[in-house]
């Protein structure tokens, strides 16, 4: 009894008997029985009927859009859509009409929190630019789902876009017909002299002034965001001058998941310590510093390198994904 | 006729000046008659913005917004060289489709 | 004392830009190709934001901002040609009806007459996808078109597969 049971069951996790490979079998047996030119004349057959269907289809589509019929329905069309976003612009307006006025007193985002990010926002979290203190100190936990948000965007796009991994190890040949498919930079002009001798001045500047932005977040208005930003622009104008093959010698998928991978565990890790000493009232060994200095307000430096360097090897990576099909 | 009024004269009067210029370039973009006309009126838009965000530098006395200044110089100019070059790709690969459906008709012919 | 001459000199530098910008973008409407309004558009890019800036670093709030205006400038100097470049690459490559108002230069004409010879024995493959492939020697060929980089194209017609 049991073994009979345990034979279905073997049975039915194997397929053995499902309807689909029934229904496979019979399938294929209808073209091996017809011979060649017998397939050929009726596969053009059938491709001829196709024609005329849609000749047809086209030719009466053609004949009701020139009677005046369509003409109602357009004129229709138009005006309920000039009614309807006449409707919504007056329906907003009115509400942001009731909104209260900008700079109020009693405006309800004047609280109690804000105040204190803004009175004590600077001896805290030492940082000069309060905006940054208080995305990276106050609610650093915010920025690492961000952080976390843009890394899985990223997986997504790159599992989903990405050829296969092995197109690695493909021949010359396969690599270029490949290429020739999904790459949409096939047919644009390379190796622009003018653009490669200019590149080679401004790629160091862009790069540089991403640098700043990033390392001076506390000090000014930029950040890890901005400044990868920065840095992800002053990537693609390399590619764009001198080709992805070019930067492939230094910036492969390998380099973009080791500097995604490591960066977001710094922040994390390093974070978990300011959430541990916060959460037990325990002070933590971090010193602040003077405000001004650039080594100062605790790990914001080492929080905003991080994020750029995920902004930065994300936005490159999206565009090279993009426009190649592969990284 | 203080010198704060003089300044904040001038500044009114350069944004007036630019931000119309700014909405004719537009215009310029979008009746352009080809994708040039359009990518030329983008880039001037983007100096005219740049010259925008250096009257504000000035006016409010800070100094990070010519940090913008700057930012915004690099990306229009990425963006220019970018669209020139796609541009310049979509249009060879319709000549070369065309070239190919023009064999395969060709071929047909022959048949 | 010193303030009002700063303020006037920064009024006539940025007055003068502005009005360098305005004849730009007259000519941008005025002119009817996209080569010609070429021109007036690099009016704008150069003199325009050059004065126009140069008057505002006059009267910045303090030297390191009026250093950055300036790196602005020397930035835009050295990138907007290179744009104005690539945009009239693109303007001779893509306007087939170009031969009715532009007076293309006689090395043009001659690779684009090399290159069409090159291209047609290619062309005669048979009509599949992947042979189309084949039609890369006309590519590579036809990359040679602007007429400004002689030495850059073979070295390009070289390098690819």
């Amino acid at each position: 009894m049991r073994n009979k049971w345990i034979a279905r069951v073997k049975g039915w996790l194997d397929a053995e008997d499902s309807g689909l490979e029934r229904s496979m079998a019979a399938s294929q047996q209808q073209p091996a029985a017809m011979d060649s030119d017998e397939a050929d004349a009726a596969l053009l057959a059938w491709l001829a009927e196709e024609r005329e269907r849609q000749h047809d289809v086209a030719s009466r589509l053609h004949d009701w859009h020139e009677r005046k019929g369509s003409r109602a329905i357009h004129m229709l069309y138009c005006l309920l859509c000039v009614l309807i976003c006449t409707t919504l612009i007056v329906l907003l307006l009115y509400t942001v009409s009731t909104l209260p006025s900008f700079g109020s007193a009693d405006h309800p985002i004047n609280n109690e929190v804000s105040a204190r990010y803004i009175e004590s926002g600077l001896q805290e979290t030492g940082a000069v630019n309060i905006v940054t203190g208080m995305i990276l100190d106050y609610r650093a936990f915010d920025t690492l789902g961000e952080s976390s948000v843009l890394f899985t965007a990223a997986m997504v796009v790159l599992f989903l876009l990405r050829m296969d991994a092995k197109s690695e190890g493909y021949s010359p040949l396969a690599r270029a017909m490949r290429e020739r498919l999904h790459s949409d930079t096939y047919y644009e002009p390379h190796n622009d002299v003018i653009l490669q001798r200019t590149a080679v001045i401004l790629v160091p500047i862009v790069l540089l002034l991403g640098i700043y932005v990033v390392l001076n977040g506390h000090l000014s208005p930029g950040g890890g965001f901005s400044g990868g930003a920065i840095m992800g622009a002053a990537l693609m104008l390399y590619v764009t001058a001198f080709g992805f093959d070019s930067i492939r010698r230094f910036f492969t998928y390998k380099t973009y998941q080791r500097v995604v991978l490591c960066a977001l565990l710094t922040y994390a890790l390093s974070k978990c310590y300011s959430f541990y000493t916060g959460a037990n009232g325990i002070h933590s060994v971090i010193p602040l510093g003077t405000p001004g200095a650039i080594l100062s307000s605790g790990l914001i430096l080492v929080l905003n390198i991080c994020v750029g360097l995920i902004v930065t090897c994300t936005m490159y990576a999206f565009y090279a994904v993009f426009r190649k099909g592969e990284l | 006729m203080s010198i704060e009024t003089c300044y904040r004269a001038l500044s009114a009067l350069a944004m007036g000046v630019l931000v119309t210029l700014a909405i004719l370039c537009l215009v310029r973009c979008i009746k352009g008659p080809r994708v040039s006309d359009r990518v030329l009126a983008v880039n001037m838009v983007g100096a005219l913005t740049i010259i925008m965000v250096v009257v504000f530098a000035v006016l409010l006395g800070e100094g990070y917004l010519a940090d913008i200044a700057l930012i915004y110089a690099m990306i229009s100019f990425l963006a220019v060289v970018v669209l020139s070059k796609v541009y310049m790709g979509i249009y060879r690969e319709r000549k070369h489709e065309e070239a190919c459906l023009r064999e395969m008709e060709k071929e047909e012919n022959v048949k | 004392m010193i303030a009002w001459i700063r303020f006037l000199l920064t009024a006539v530098f940025v007055l003068a830009g502005l009005a360098v910008c305005c004849i730009g973008v007259y000519g941008v409407y005025r002119f009817n190709y996209a080569a010609n309004r070429m021109h007036a558009s690099a009016l704008n890019d150069t003199l325009g934001i050059g004065l126009c800036l140069v008057g505002f670093a006059i009267s910045a709030p303090d030297a390191f901002t009026a250093v950055k205006i300036l790196l602005v400038v020397v930035f835009y100097y050295l990138s907007a040609p290179v744009a104005s470049h690539l945009l009239c690459r693109l303007e001779i490559e893509t306007n087939e009806q170009r031969d009715a108002y532009m007076n293309v230069h006689e090395w043009t004409l001659a690779q684009e007459r090399a290159a069409a010879q090159a291209g047609a024995p290619v062309q005669e493959e048979a009509p599949e996808p992947a042979a189309c492939a084949d039609e890369d020697g006309a590519q590579a060929a036809q990359e040679e078109e602007p007429g400004q980089d002689a030495p850059a194209d073979e070295t390009e017609e070289a390098k690819r597969p």
